[in-house]
């Protein structure tokens, strides 16, 4: 618990240098959501039946170009040789790693989803609920992202091989995502599609972790 | 195999022992038949074209790449270098510091030693400061030169050995691997980094160490140098 915390205090000091680029993928989302209405036209009952299909897609866009760097530069430069040589084991590097780059992407997100939500129309009270469903897919969509990340770090691809290894496992999350906001737009009780949702976070969780450490190491003997 | 690739004692308590050692690359056998003895206090200084395997071994002694062949040993059993039952610390030195380039001198200082839990905690980095960084320690590393960043990254070597002379404790389950850690320094830098390995090597410790600089270096040492293999070995 000790090293996780040391490992987070930096990844957060060092996230915080490059906040901007959480704005930017922020700003990415504000982008692709803001097509959809110029796309769709003026026609305010159709954008907010879409709107939460809508948001949840543009979301799960503007996070995936961020993966490619999630740990190559650590890897390039030699930080978690560092951290084995220290004798920690790698998964908790990668669990603060994922932690902080959660906390710091989520913040602008959330800041940004209700600006969203007057664009489209979305009704006020569905927004806690699109809240918690974003927060909770984010993390699966990271947890994910942090193992294709690894996975392609290795292989030493582009960020368009880790698109198209993300995506098709982003599924679950997107459908009960959508479900759960769509549930709570028609006045029904979005808490089943919530607990899928968490299902399947906690699923990632257990899974990706290990992988992605894993991925890591044998990218480290590769080099 | 390869006779001449290897520095050989009877092994005794305390020693560091790479016994018959290969590595693979691929398909392809870089190092084979390498026996290394490591004494506490002693320092073996790896020599050899581009290409011969230097910072494979260093890697492969680190634990970052398992050898294709032959074991690794220390006071007669094996060891696991990442392990936290490990009796060995290893640090390593390498172009590839580990350096965060969006963080200050300092702040990284600090945060190798609170990763270093298993060696007694130090004070201040400053005191340290063996390598003159106190300048630049303040600024981020990607606004220093090559020559100043690799002094910091070699300061972490000082609070190492910082650490073991302020809690009175011999360095022998200490081990530095440095892959060329002279190669962008001044000539006053490699002063200090050879005076810092004179030191290590008088509390017990032991160092591996990559260098194509053809000066004599002013540590005792023994060197090993590695070949090309031939196909056929």
């Amino acid at each position: 618990m000790h090293h996780f915390f040391i490992l987070l205090f930096r990844e957060l000091q060092r996230g915080w240098r490059l906040i901007l680029d959480g704005c930017v993928q922020a700003a990415f989302f504000l982008m692709i959501a803001a097509l959809f209405p110029l796309a769709v036209g003026p026609a305010p009952d159709k954008l907010a039946e879409l709107a939460a299909a809508l948001i949840w897609i543009a979301a799960l866009l503007s996070l995936i170009p961020a993966f490619d760097r999630l740990f190559s530069d650590d890897l390039r430069l030699g930080w978690v040789e560092q951290v084995m040589s220290c004798q920690i084991p790698v998964w908790i590097y990668v669990w603060a790693k994922l932690v902080s780059w959660y906390l710091l992407s989520l913040i602008p997100f959330l800041i940004i989803l209700p600006v969203l939500g007057v664009m489209m129309g979305l009704d006020g009270q569905v927004w806690p609920v699109l809240m918690l469903s974003l927060a909770l897919g984010m993390g699966a969509i990271l947890l994910l992202g942090g193992m294709s990340a690894g996975l392609s770090t290795g292989a030493r691809r582009s960020a368009m091989l880790l698109a198209i290894l993300v995506l098709p496992l982003t599924l679950p999350v997107l459908v009960f995502g959508v479900m759960a906001t769509e549930a709570a737009l028609q006045g029904l009780s979005p808490w089943p599609h919530l607990k899928l949702l968490g299902a399947a976070f906690l699923f990632f969780a257990v899974i990706c972790p290990p992988a992605t450490q894993l991925a890591l190491k044998s990218a480290i003997e590769d080099r | 195999m390869n006779a001449n690739s290897s520095i050989s004692a009877p092994p005794e308590s305390g020693d560091l022992v790479l016994d018959d050692i290969a590595i693979r690359r691929g398909e392809h056998i870089l190092l084979a038949g390498l026996n290394i003895t490591l004494q506490q206090g002693h320092a073996i200084v790896i020599k050899g074209g581009n290409g011969t395997g230097k910072s494979t071994l260093l890697r492969t002694v680190a634990g970052f790449i398992p050898p294709h062949h032959g074991r690794m040993s220390l006071n007669g059993r094996d060891f696991k270098p990442h392990h936290p039952d490990c009796p060995l610390i290893i640090s390593s030195y390498r172009g590839a510091d580990g350096l965060s380039e969006e963080m200050d001198g300092n702040t990284q200082l600090r945060l190798y030693q609170q990763m270093r839990g298993r060696l007694p905690h130090l004070g201040d980095a400053a005191d340290y400061d063996r390598f003159f960084c106190a300048p630049f320690l303040g600024k981020e590393v990607r606004h220093l030169s090559t020559g100043q960043r690799q002094r910091i990254a070699l300061t972490r070597l000082c609070l190492d050995l910082g650490a073991l002379a302020q809690h009175h404790q011999a360095g022998q389950n200490l081990c530095w691997l440095l892959d060329e850690p002279d190669s962008g320094l001044d000539e006053e830098g490699r002063f200090v980094l050879e005076e810092l390995i004179s030191d290590m090597l008088g509390a017990g410790g032991r160092v591996m160490m990559v260098s194509h600089q053809p000066r004599t270096l002013r540590f005792p040492h023994q060197t090993l140098r590695l070949q090309h293999q031939t196909e056929q070995g």
